[in-house]
């Protein structure tokens, strides 16, 4: 055989087009050829190595694509914010929290040096067990937790109703959620665990997630801390969307006929808050009694405050409600609260009760 | 084969539910083949990667078309070769893609620690392998690397499979040479075919 023969034969071995004649013509023409024995294991040892190059940070790759394509698409359906978590991103987001945090303290200075009061909440109530229903639920100004029959442990905020099935005794974990809570699920790969909310149903399987779904907010928004979930939309569903550990999907709560250039849903990137230990992610930090605005409008800081203190906050002046702030607060009443936002944005307020009104 | 079937599971969910994820798994599969098949011809990192981005809006717009497309690899890889030369005639204001001096970082290495060799016998290698032309390089990076059968390479490159299979066992018998130098040097008339 001539040479030129084999090295076609050994490409089409290779490539995987080789009819099996032609394989035995190989075998027989390497036999008659020993010193080509060698150079063809060389080969085919590079066929089928690995290419050794390769291109980093597909993710990033990913999410560049996507703010294209939405850049691209007239019906925006997906949105990705590509903005890096607060980490990667430093100097104004840090010095911003630095100035409502400097604030905060200085709110509490200036409180006549009132000793701080841990104000630990845990009214819980417990509502009749209807039907097998099981319902938990938690006054606005009062945070709970509870454990699940399966060993799942519930965070509940401030005003949230969490509802499951007695013993969950049908094949899957389905609870029903509204208002804010996290969840840290219990790993049973038999059972998936289903939370339904009002926009969205969330499948999980073994995680740790916060879920946020209050009726008068703007957006229902769920972000993973670690394992997977699944979510689909009620509106579209055919549309199903996994999370990844650190990532959040806001969905929006009005109708989509309202939408009109905005995504129905947006993916990002959960917020780490860099403290003195270990960052934490920002969408927790209500568990460790810390309340958080991060790039919230007043409006959105209005209903957390009504909900964190049971009260009743007035926005009297519409022009400031998109103002936007950030600040994490720990053991400060809403006084304190108030006077801090007061000192980066520029508002009055009266506090008369438990009636809060905000103005210019 | 099994990858063509996942890539064709991939291509009915995007199809028939806009399914994202099926997306992202098959931007995730294909992007860096593209990625440097691009590249060969942009010779541009940045303009690869928007190139490749532009490939999959394409997909992502002709989406309720997938179903009646028989090779999706294929038709992608066609897509990105076009926009490629799109892309050229914009820039350089002439209607000619050309192949020669296809970046050296496009090229693929060999690495000794893979494949039992000596580092000095995997430089070699490398050497012989970007010491092929650029055509018969790029043909042995689609065959090799990204799977594709001589008919789909012949396909995208719009050459014969006879070619494509010529190329191949050009470059193959040039590697071979490398690590061992007795075997007789290529006939000249193969050389210019290559």
């Amino acid at each position: 055989m001539k040479e030129e023969k084999i090295w076609e034969l050994i490409i089409l071995k290779l490539s995987g087009e080789a009819s099996p004649e032609q394989e035995a013509d190989l075998e027989e023409a390497m036999k008659q050829s020993p010193d080509l024995v060698f150079p063809l294991g060389i080969l085919e040892g590079i066929w089928k190595s690995k290419p050794g190059n390769q291109l980093p940070g597909t993710a990033d790759r990913f999410n560049r694509h996507l703010q294209r394509l939405s850049n691209h698409l007239s019906e925006d359906v997906l949105q990705y914010d590509t903005a890096a978590p607060a980490s990667a991103q430093p100097s104004s987001r840090k010095k911003l929290y630095r100035r409502v945090l400097l604030a905060g303290a200085m709110a509490a200075c200036l409180a006549l040096g009132l000793i701080m009061v841990l104000h630990t909440r845990h009214r819980q109530e417990k509502a009749p067990a209807a039907a097998a229903q099981h319902q938990v639920y938690t006054k606005k100004g009062a945070r709970s937790t509870l454990h699940l029959p399966d060993g799942t442990e519930v965070w509940l905020n401030a005003g949230s109703k969490v509802s499951y099935e007695n013993n969950f005794a049908g094949g899957a974990r389905e609870v029903t959620l509204e208002g804010e809570a996290f969840f840290d699920v219990a790993k049973d790969p038999d059972r998936p665990f289903i939370i339904h909310t009002d926009m969205i149903d969330i499948r999980v399987l073994g995680t740790a997630l916060n879920v946020r779904a209050y009726a008068d907010e703007k957006a229902t928004e769920t972000a993973l801390i670690r394992g997977a979930v699944e979510i689909t939309l009620h509106r579209s569903p055919e549309k199903r969307i996994v999370l990844r550990p650190d990532e959040k999907l806001v969905v929006r709560n009005d109708s989509p006929a309202l939408t009109k250039p905005l995504p129905i849903m947006t993916l990002t990137q959960v917020h780490y808050l860099e403290q003195d230990q270990e960052p934490a992610p920002m969408e927790t930090l209500w568990m460790k009694n810390k309340l958080v605005f991060d790039d919230e409008p007043l409006q959105q800081v209005a209903l957390k405050l009504e909900r964190w203190y049971d009260v009743k906050v007035i926005i009297a002046d519409k022009a400031l409600e998109q103002v936007e702030y950030s600040g994490v607060f720990e053991n400060e009443d809403i006084s304190q609260v108030l006077y801090a936002l007061q000192l980066t944005g520029n508002f009055h307020y009266t506090i008369r009760g438990k009636v809060i009104t905000i103005g210019q | 084969m099994k990858e063509k079937s996942i890539i064709a599971d991939l291509q009915q969910k995007i199809a028939l539910y806009e399914d994202m994820n099926a997306y992202r798994a098959l931007y995730e599969l294909l992007n860096e083949r593209l990625f440097w098949f691009v590249y060969s011809f942009v010779k541009s990192r940045e303009a690869a990667e928007e190139i490749v981005s532009d490939v999959f809006i394409k997909l992502w717009t002709i989406r309720n078309e997938l179903p009646s497309i028989a090779n999706l690899q294929v038709y992608l890889y066609v897509i990105a070769k076009n926009f490629s030369k799109n892309y050229i005639i914009r820039e350089y204001k002439y209607p000619h893609v050309c192949l020669d001096e296809i970046p050296l970082d496009a090229t693929t290495s060999v690495n000794p620690e893979e494949l039992y060799i000596s580092a000095e016998m995997a430089g070699r290698i490398n050497h012989a392998i970007r010491e092929l032309p650029p055509q018969c390089r790029l043909i042995f990076q689609m065959a090799r690397e990204h799977g594709l059968k001589h008919q789909e390479v012949a396909d995208i490159l719009g050459i014969s499979r006879i070619t494509v299979r010529n190329q191949l066992t050009i470059a193959a018998r040039k590697i071979a040479q490398s690590v061992y130098p007795h075997l007789q040097p290529a006939a000249a008339k193969q050389q210019s075919r290559c």
